[in-house]
């Protein structure tokens, strides 16, 4: 499904050099929910992003389906987010101007599927449970229920990878247990596999795995 | 000269015209009809239309010379005198002849319509400037406001392109909204030359002692497209930075920045 291995990130900061990872290797199963559990400032988010092929990493292998996406142009990139992976940020990041419905549409849009696959996004919508609130300006809706419109956009175009970084960071802890629980019927039910990355120690026990990230490095459980 | 039709003044000193050949033409105005002149907007008769003489006078019309100094208030007074000459060879000893005499500028037709000609010419080239002023300022803000605009979503730009937008879908959706933004500033910009052209007319027609009948300022659709289409492009090219900044962000950074 997802393997690194031998992963390393640095980043030029000023005159010093900063190691966001080192060697990190990690593989991720079909089916499977895998919390990444890290303090700030531990490499969740840049071994996300890595992952999310989104970032180039310093040195090591990505592999995502098979596929070594690495060295990959930028336009392949773009081939393997499309169809390959699903994004949740911590904040939801929605695009206010639209409506829900229309922010789970994008990826169908940009992948040029909005005309042929119009039921989608309502379908995905009414997948989180937000059937009824599609015509709501991001503005008009709760916290979590922007959440579940982010995760339904991140799952719209049926991607084989979700990748969820802090979700639950600015939800209170009912609404944090909600997404959870929806991660899991989400993972049974596409059979897709999620790494979602918090450093709330009860909700990264609803994982069937969890793998600490410390200064850069995995702490322990790496592999499948 | 002779009349084409008509008659000459019959005398009477007031509210009479004769009109030549092309100023007759161009006002569509015949033998009988009334012509509103001078600052007050005095009517006169068409008594009748010169003869095809191929000078000035052709365009030009004629009224006694009492009423007309009447008319623009200058009772007694002369502005300008044409002297036709018999020959030629006498135009430059005229010439200096008229220069000793004091108050008196006399110039000949060529030196006339030299420089009238150099007026025109002057003239266009100064409004083409202008032209050229206004398209580098209105490129500038275009620019300006796709520049700040683009800068202030640069977040929204990182999602998109992690929702799966790719450079090009970025580059097209900044080029589409600044076409969107040149678009609307063409269309006002044509509305307001028309409206603004309007305007100017009937200021003119109220300050300026005698203005032909009929629009002086025309706007046509070829011009109107065209320009439309002009300012459309130099839009586009104006934002061809900001889309370029767009398709280019980097999207781990930013929303590294978030979480």
């Amino acid at each position: 499904m997802a393997e690194i291995s031998g992963l390393w990130k640095s980043y030029s900061l000023s005159a010093e050099t900063v190691e966001a990872l080192r060697s990190v290797d990690l593989v991720l199963q079909p089916g499977e929910m895998v919390a990444l559990v890290g303090s700030s400032g531990s490499g969740k988010t840049t071994l996300l992003s890595l992952l999310g092929c989104l970032d180039r990493p310093t040195r090591g292998v990505i592999r995502v389906q098979g596929l070594e996406v690495q060295d990959l142009r930028e336009r392949e990139l773009t081939q393997v987010r499309r169809k390959q992976i699903g994004f949740v940020f911590q904040d939801s990041a929605l695009i206010p101007t639209i409506t829900a419905l229309e922010n789970v549409g994008l990826p169908l849009s940009f992948a040029g599927k909005s005309g042929s696959d119009v039921e989608a996004p309502r379908l995905m919508l009414a997948q989180v449970g937000l059937a009824e609130k599609g015509t709501r300006y991001p503005a008009e809706l709760s916290g979590g229920e922007r959440q579940r419109v982010a995760i339904a956009r991140a799952l719209v175009h049926r991607p084989s990878l979700l990748l969820a970084d802090e979700p639950t960071g600015n939800l209170d802890s009912e609404n944090g247990h909600r997404i959870f629980a929806l991660f899991r019927e989400l993972v049974a039910a596409h059979r897709l596999c999620v790494l979602v990355a918090t450093h709330n120690v009860e909700l990264a026990g609803m994982a069937d795995r969890r793998v600490y990230l410390r200064d850069g490095r995995m702490v322990n459980g790496g592999s499948g | 000269m002779s009349l084409q039709r008509g008659s000459w003044f019959s005398g009477s000193g007031s509210g009479e015209a004769i009109l030549g050949y092309n100023a007759a033409a161009t006002l569509a105005l015949n033998v009988g009809d009334r012509l509103p002149v001078g600052p007050t907007h005095r009517p006169v008769a068409i008594h009748g239309v010169f003869d095809r003489s191929g000078t000035q006078d052709d365009g030009m019309i004629f009224l006694p010379l009492p009423f007309a100094q009447e008319l623009f208030d200058r009772q007694g007074k002369l502005t300008g005198v044409g002297v036709r000459l018999k020959s030629l060879d006498r135009v430059q000893a005229f010439l200096e002849k008229m220069f000793n005499l004091p108050s008196v500028q006399a110039i000949t037709m060529t030196q006339f319509r030299s420089t009238v000609v150099e007026f025109v010419a002057t003239s266009r080239i100064l409004l083409m400037l202008s032209a050229l002023v206004a398209s580098f300022i209105g490129a500038l803000g275009v620019l300006n406001a796709m520049t700040m605009s683009v800068a202030e979503r640069l977040r929204e730009f990182g999602l998109m392109k992690a929702v799966g937008a790719s450079p090009s879908d970025l580059f097209g959706l900044t080029l589409l909204e600044t076409g969107c933004l040149g678009l609307l500033g063409a269309l006002l910009g044509t509305l307001m030359t028309a409206v603004g052209g309007w305007g100017l007319e009937a200021l003119l027609r109220q300050v300026v002692p005698f203005v032909p009948p009929g629009r002086l300022i025309v706007i046509d659709t070829v011009s109107a497209v065209g320009s439309i289409l002009a300012a459309l492009l130099l839009a586009m090219a104006a934002g061809l930075y900001p889309a370029a900044r767009a398709a280019l962000v980097r999207p781990a950074p930013i929303l590294r920045q978030v979480a």
